[in-house]
């Protein structure tokens, strides 16, 4: 790959192009300086804040360029792959039946069709706890959103575009086809060290609850 | 949590207790949070001895009615010109002591958007993920709060803000920016466009932003680009062609293009922009923005030293 460039995007904002499989390592290493006032990874780059009192940004590139030659260049390491039961039927699964006719599967069979799919977290984001997850086996048509969002949405859905695919970690409004609902939570108030359930760049592998 | 120090009796908008923000966590979708304005928040604070991220009340547009359950000295910022203690009409700017059961009341404002009512001793609050504000998402179905607590006190004694600090809130706000990532999707014109003319603030806006009424902007399909990180004064222009300037409840991401960016010496500005306000948006340079912010730093901390801008 080309050297990554950092580039201004502000005055006390880099952003980092970066290949997609490359951005979970990348971000973790920066994330480990200790020096980024935010370190956020997006679907194609990944954003660094600082703050420009006492900190130039010649010095604040460099310290990227540090960070980024440890992790581009080493093995990618993943986090674990997690488990999340899932309901894909009834009130959890409003637009089930639609989603399933566009995959050319019936309903009953989302929650096998589902469980083998290799799927990653692609983006945390959006709101606290917030997960953008992406189908890596490809070949899935592409879903379109609701015609008209709904008010309310609740907590745990999965949303689903195709390939792509979010879960919602709070109630609130929503506008993409709901196929199904984990019971774990997403953001957790009572664990401040670890308020969130998923990491950028983790398998999670859905697991019918029947 | 302390001993209940107010009742709020009524207000027109939610009030809310906004101390320090939640920094560091937008990587796992937390937005910033904290004071909108948090150079009034710090000025509110300072008039009570408290540090500059001390949580205080934060009330938008008003008006708002407080009764004070024990007596108390509390510090106005912000806003609004002048309270109404009982009736009574105090100019802010002062430390101001109230009685126990006193009436205070927070006009309507004219100018500006949001005032600071912080009080001696603190307001009790749990601090989360760093952060000692109204959490910046929407929580289950939590009730409004009602009722205020304030912690210990330590002598003090009552303080005038140097008349500098009064810095005059106009019909007129001026945010600097840096030109967006995006901002060459939009055709050249109104790239142009964008920094030459008036922005009025629209009737849409909360914390989490305040949409821009003027020329429709009508970007290049932005509708499939890849969703990206948004900050508070970020300028995006959804598919609607009005500009959205982000507050500091914003979201972490985004898919529209950004096609601005308000530096971060000018951000505290966006807490104070009332629906109807004139906006200019003035293309600066990041290295001069750098200065500007360094600068206006230097300045408002020889008031207040421990002021943080974000």
């Amino acid at each position: 790959m080309s050297d990554p460039s950092p580039e201004p995007l502000g005055d006390d904002t880099l952003r980092i192009a970066l290949p997609a499989s490359r951005i979970a390592s990348a971000a973790r290493a920066l994330a480990a300086q200790g020096y980024w006032e935010e370190v956020v990874a997006g679907m194609a780059e990944v954003t660094l804040r600082f703050d420009p009192d006492g900190n130039d940004i010649d010095t604040a590139t460099d310290r990227a360029l540090a960070a980024l030659a440890d992790a581009l260049d080493g093995p990618t390491v993943e986090p674990p792959t997690i488990d999340l039961k899932a309901r894909w039927d009834g009130e959890a699964a409003p637009d089930g039946a639609m989603v399933a006719e566009a995959l050319g599967i019936r309903p009953g069979e989302m929650a096998a069709f589902w469980a083998a799919r290799d799927i990653r977290v692609s983006l945390m984001g959006f709101q606290p706890g917030f997960a953008y997850l992406e189908d890596r086996d490809g070949g899935l048509p592409d879903i379109p959103r609701l015609d008209r969002p709904r008010q309310r949405v609740t907590a745990g859905s999965i949303g689903c575009l195709g390939a792509r695919l979010c879960l919602y970690a709070f109630d609130g409004p929503g506008g993409w086809p709901i196929i199904g609902r984990i019971a774990e939570p997403l953001f957790r108030f009572d664990k401040p060290d670890q308020p969130v359930l998923l990491a950028i760049g983790q398998r999670v592998r859905f697991v019918d609850a029947g | 949590m302390g001993e209940p120090a107010f009742e709020i009796l009524s207000s027109a908008l939610p009030v809310s207790v906004q101390g320090a923000p939640f920094r560091g966590h937008r990587h796992i979708g937390v937005p910033l949070g904290g004071a909108a304005d948090p150079i009034s928040r710090a000025l509110a604070n300072w008039l009570v001895g408290a540090p500059a991220e001390a949580p205080a009340l934060e009330i938008t547009l008003g008006e708002a009615k407080f009764r004070a359950l024990q007596p108390l000295r509390i510090g106005l910022a912000g806003a609004a010109p002048h309270i109404l203690v009982d009736g009574e009409r105090i100019a802010n700017g002062w430390t101001v002591t109230v009685k126990e059961g006193a009436e205070i009341t927070l006009p309507a404002t004219v100018r500006g958007c949001r005032t600071y009512l912080a009080v001696h001793g603190g307001i009790a609050v749990e601090s989360l993920l760093g952060g000692s504000s109204e959490f910046p998402w929407p929580q289950h179905d939590r009730e409004p709060r009602r009722e205020i607590s304030a912690g210990p006190r330590r002598p003090f004694r009552d303080r005038r803000l140097p008349h500098k600090t009064r810095f005059a809130l106009g019909r007129e706000v001026i945010l600097r920016c840096v030109v967006g990532p995006d901002a060459g999707l939009l055709p050249e014109a109104q790239q142009t466009g964008l920094f030459a003319g008036e922005w009025l603030a629209g009737q849409r806006m909360s914390r989490m932003g305040i949409e821009l009424n003027g020329e429709t902007l009508t970007p290049r399909s932005g509708a499939t680009m890849a969703s990206a990180a948004v900050f508070p004064g970020t300028i995006q222009c959804p598919p609607s062609g009005a500009p959205f300037l982000l507050g500091p409840d914003a979201q972490t991401t985004g898919g529209y293009p950004r096609i601005a960016q308000v530096i971060r010496a000018d951000r505290h500005l966006i807490g104070q922009i009332r629906p109807g306000m004139r906006i200019r948006l003035i293309p600066i340079e990041s290295g001069r923005a750098r200065d500007v912010y360094r600068h206006k730093l230097m300045l408002w901390r020889r008031i207040v030293p421990d002021l943080r801008l974000d």
